[in-house]
């Protein structure tokens, strides 16, 4: 019994595809006459059976040898299109935190999009990210995980435009498509030319293929750094960082799912990729240096944004940014750990967010203030996320980040110190987070602000409590083994560290001092961070324009020079026919002529 | 005797609807032939032997056999679909069009000449019925734009008939050139032997270039490509879906069917450029497509570029970007319906 839920987790994408098609019977006229929430309920029911299927499934593989399957989709001219699926702890695991997150993400949503009427259309596209993202850890061919980040990118731009007669929405939805299909489109070269290299697309045979040495080094790297270019727009790292602050206009609770897996996909990815970037040391200082600087880049901006949602998406990018230095530098359990540990921090941190949000109306920190006492359920939520995000033990982080730092302390000094740091600056932008919203005097926004409905609660306390069960699950898994790391250089820098980002934002913002840079003589900084580092104008002004100008010259030549020699032959024909008109005198004489011209001419050319 | 009915059916069809009392009569005739037309496409595709090459349901009827034309049609993987292409986008038009522009039964009946005409392209092997069929659905397709299009249709539908009929000459004098000089008593039009025979290279680069230019300007390839903007700009969005879905497909059809297997030792020596030409082409069709304001223009030059990738594949010439081009010349035809719908 138990080990059929294993033999048929393949359905669990499935199932959420059913909801998703079942809420197309809500068409308007259907939503009028029994409301839009049934399509939501329907699609909250498939998540907990497809929950309930991966936890049972986890149950059964535990501790089990991973099961291969392929699936042969077609073959031909040679070319066989297999599906590999792998059901492992690893990919069961990441099942149950996917469709557990995102049944959390569509309850809050009951809640939280209560005024709504479009909720078929957005439980329906929650449905089918997870449902992708469900696919896409299953599957062990890098061709298929490419189709499936596709479907990811697509399923992005429609929810995030879901609220589509905002022009933030709109320019927000078509960047984060943009910008990630300029990833993939680079990604997708890197898969077509692996296949004549490698001639395979299985994610295990790849490995094999790297590992023999038998590569170009050159080409080696050339697809890899192809390759990483997906994940690199997936996780919203420098220079494809930009879409996820725009795409934070999409509704709250798609946000939550976002922030805590979608962006992970690329990083799962990027880790099934690893023997391959491995194998080449330019692929893997290049995924250092870009991990590296999204990391410490983003995390400064994060500290200069006012807007609430946009601080932790750029956190997120900094969080990722590590996560490429860890699978980088080969810490591949320690990426995975961060992903998930991440993952259930930063969805807890949108969901008290959230909260706030939604019934303060306003999501600006210049705006909020003194809610401490008011909204005790959501500050507790918050300072939970908040410490599992950053390295406090005994949460999970901290566990992470000191392994990654003893790790990287002889060998890599330079990285272990940046992991300190951007902890310590998250640190900081988090105790600003917190003290601006939470510090401080009511203001007008957030004088009248109760605690919001149970199902917006609800899921938000059952997540704390999942967040501060991580180090027990770690205990429970023997990722962790001994409380004495703490007291090691390596524990001693990462509490130090988080309690100095902590303490200072705590000592500055305690009061509620926002809107002033911290210093008079600092505010051309904070602007270049605030809007993150101007990158979007930089875009507008060097590849937009480019590309703009040079469509335009190729239309312009087209009008102009080609058509124009299509039509100067029309208008050359007609004029010489309008000029050879006026030779009909009627002379008989000169037709004569003519004609008898016309004939020596011939017989001249006939008899040379 | 099936593959005859595939094309004299919806002419027969067209004479009926010519026939009919009423615009809403007409319009239930053309469906009713359309429908029969889907149904005999879908019982020759359940028909036909996936695992077998070459054509199947071969017809032969002796016409001008002095000159080597003669009526003989066949079947094979790469028509097949084209076939069914056609017939399930005409099904489609024929709902689409719905009397609101007006003299629908005349649409109708323009519409079903042009579906058998095509099919008659798609079906014949001997490349002077080719040529035939080639050219005669030019005619309503000429009315068809001439007739529901916008401002500027008249202009339009010119010059669409006039770079066709030159890309038709083109064709014809290629493929006359190729009859006469087999050098036997009467000359070879049949595709199967006309593969078999083997001329000089000179010879064979001359007339893949005419072949290449002909069926160019019917793809359309870059630079010979400007009548297409203007054509779908011109013409009401069903025409346009004709024009997009299916008559786009004859000239890139013409490329792989004729151009490439006629005259191998010249592709090849060619095929380079042909993929540098590609390459331009696809690049030229995307920027010129971001630079347009009109949506039905920006499709088209968007086209321009999809067309230059079926280039690019048969310019590859390995068997696995040659099965590759089906899949694209599918997607191709379902981005007219969602424009079109997208319009509506």
């Amino acid at each position: 019994m138990l080990q059929s839920l294993l033999n048929s987790l393949w359905l669990v994408p499935i199932y959420s595809l059913v909801g998703a098609v079942l809420s197309l019977i809500w068409v308007p006229s259907i939503t009028r006459r029994t409301g839009p929430r049934p399509a939501g309920y329907i699609n909250i029911l498939m998540t907990l059976v497809s929950f309930l299927h991966g936890v049972g499934a986890l149950v059964v593989v535990w501790g089990r040898s991973p099961l291969y399957w392929e699936v042969e989709w077609f073959r031909v001219a040679g070319l066989a299109f297999t599906l590999p699926v792998e059901f492992s702890t690893l990919t069961v695991g990441a099942i149950v935190l996917v469709t557990g997150l995102n049944l959390l993400a569509q309850v809050y949503a009951v809640g939280y999009m209560e005024m709504d009427w479009g909720w078929a259309r957005f439980y329906a596209l929650l449905a089918f990210f997870e449902s992708g993202m469900c696919a896409l850890v299953l599957c062990g061919s890098l061709f298929f995980s490419y189709v499936i980040l596709e479907t990811l990118t697509l399923g992005t731009y429609l929810l995030v435009g879901v609220w589509y007669n905002q022009a933030l929405v709109v320019t927000g939805a078509r960047d984060a498509f943009l910008t990630k299909r300029a990833g993939d489109l680079i990604l997708l070269m890197g898969v077509v030319a692996l296949l004549p290299l490698a001639g395979t697309w299985n994610f295990n045979e790849l490995a094999d293929w790297a590992r023999s040495g038998t590569a170009d080094p050159t080409a080696l790297a050339w697809v890899g750094l192809a390759l990483l270019a997906g994940p690199v727009g997936k996780c919203a790292q420098f220079p494809l960082h930009l879409w996820l602050d725009e795409a934070m206009e999409s509704p709250l609770p798609s946000s939550i799912l976002r922030l805590s897996v979608v962006v992970s996909t690329g990083a799962w990815v990027l880790i099934r990729l690893l023997p391959l970037l491995d194998a080449s040391p330019v692929v893997q200082s290049v995924a250092i240096a870009i991990g590296a600087a999204t990391a410490l880049g983003t995390s400064l901006i994060a500290i200069a944004q006012i807007d609430l949602k946009r601080i932790l998406s750029y956190t997120v990018s900094a969080y990722m940014g590590l996560v490429f230095v860890a699978v980088a530098t080969r810490n591949e359990s320690a990426a995975l750990l961060l992903v998930m540990t991440h993952g259930l921090a930063i969805a807890l941190v949108v969901m008290a967010a959230g909260s706030i949000i939604s019934n303060c109306i306003t999501q600006d920190l210049t705006q909020l203030g003194g809610l401490l006492l008011r909204r005790p359920v959501t500050a507790f939520a918050m300072a939970v996320g908040i410490t599992g995000l950053v390295g406090v033990p005994p949460l999970g982080t901290s566990w992470i980040f000191q392994e990654l730092v003893s790790q990287l302390w002889y060998e890599q000094r330079g990285l272990a110190i940046l992991i300190l740091l951007v902890n310590g600056l998250t640190a900081f932008s988090m105790a600003r987070l917190f003290w601006l919203t939470f510090g401080g005097a009511p203001k007008q926004m957030t004088a009248r602000s109760p605690e919001p409905i149970w199902l917006i609660v609800l899921p938000m306390m059952v997540l704390s409590g999942v967040v501060l069960h991580v180090p027990h699950l770690f205990w429970q898994w023997r990722v962790v083994q001994d409380w004495g790391v703490f007291t090691q250089h390596s524990g001693i820098a990462v509490i130090v560290s988080s309690l100095l980002g902590l303490g200072l934002g705590t000592l500055w913002f305690r009061r509620s001092r926002s809107g002033e840079p911290l210093v008079p003589w600092l505010v051309p900084l904070q602007s270049f961070l605030a809007y993150d580092f101007y990158t979007v104008k930089l875009y507008r002004y060097s590849f937009v324009w480019l590309v703009d100008r040079f469509s335009r010259l190729v239309d312009w030549g087209d009008r102009y020079i080609i058509d124009g020699i299509g039509n100067f032959f029309g208008v050359a024909t007609l004029f010489s026919g309008e000029s050879i008109k006026y030779t009909t005198f009627g002379q008989l004489q000169f037709y004569v002529l003519t004609i008898v011209g016309g004939i020596l001419l011939l017989l001249l050319f006939v008899n040379p | 005797m099936v593959l005859t009915l595939l094309i004299w059916l919806p002419i027969l069809g067209a004479v009926l609807t010519a026939l009919m009392p009423s615009a809403k009569s007409a319009r239930g005739m053309a469906i009713a032939t359309l429908s029969v037309g889907t149904a005999l496409t879908l019982w020759v595709s359940r028909q036909f032997l996936l695992s077998e090459g070459g054509f199947q349901f071969q017809e032969s009827l002796a016409w001008l056999p002095a000159l080597g034309v003669n009526y003989t049609l066949g079947l094979d993987g790469m028509s097949l679909p084209l076939v069914g292409i056609n017939v399930l986008i005409c099904w489609l038009l024929a709902f689409a069009q719905d009397g609101s522009a007006g003299r629908s039964r005349l649409f109708m009946v323009l519409l079903l000449l042009a579906h058998g005409g095509v099919n008659g392209a798609f079906l014949a092997t001997n490349v002077m019925l080719f040529v035939v069929f080639y050219e005669l659905e030019l005619i309503p397709l000429y009315l068809m734009i001439a007739v529901w299009g916008s401002a500027k249709k008249e202009y339009a539908a010119t010059k669409f008939l006039i770079f066709t009929a030159i890309s038709g000459v083109l064709i014809l004098a290629a493929v006359l050139a190729l009859g006469w000089l087999s050098g036997t008593e009467s000359p070879i039009f049949d595709y199967t032997q006309l593969r078999q025979q083997e001329l000089p290279l000179p010879l064979q680069r001359l007339l893949l270039i005419a072949l290449l230019v002909g069926f160019g300007i019917k793809a359309p390839l870059v630079p010979l490509h400007t009548w297409l903007p203007d054509t779908y700009g011109e013409s009401s969005t069903p025409v346009a879906m004709f024009l997009g879905g299916v008559l786009a497909k004859l000239g890139s059809y013409g490329i792989l069917r004729f151009a490439m297997p006629l005259f191998p030792a010249a592709w090849a020596e060619l095929s380079p450029w042909l993929a540098l030409w590609a390459g331009v082409g696809i690049l030229y069709g995307a920027f010129a497509a971001i630079a347009q304001k009109d949506i039905k223009r920006m499709v088209a030059y968007s086209s321009i570029g999809h067309m230059s990738y079926i280039l690019l594949a048969a310019a590859s010439g390995t068997s696995l970007s040659l099965v590759g081009r089906s899949p694209r010349w599918s997607v191709m035809d379902w981005y007219w319906p969602c424009c079109s719908t997208s319009l509506v």
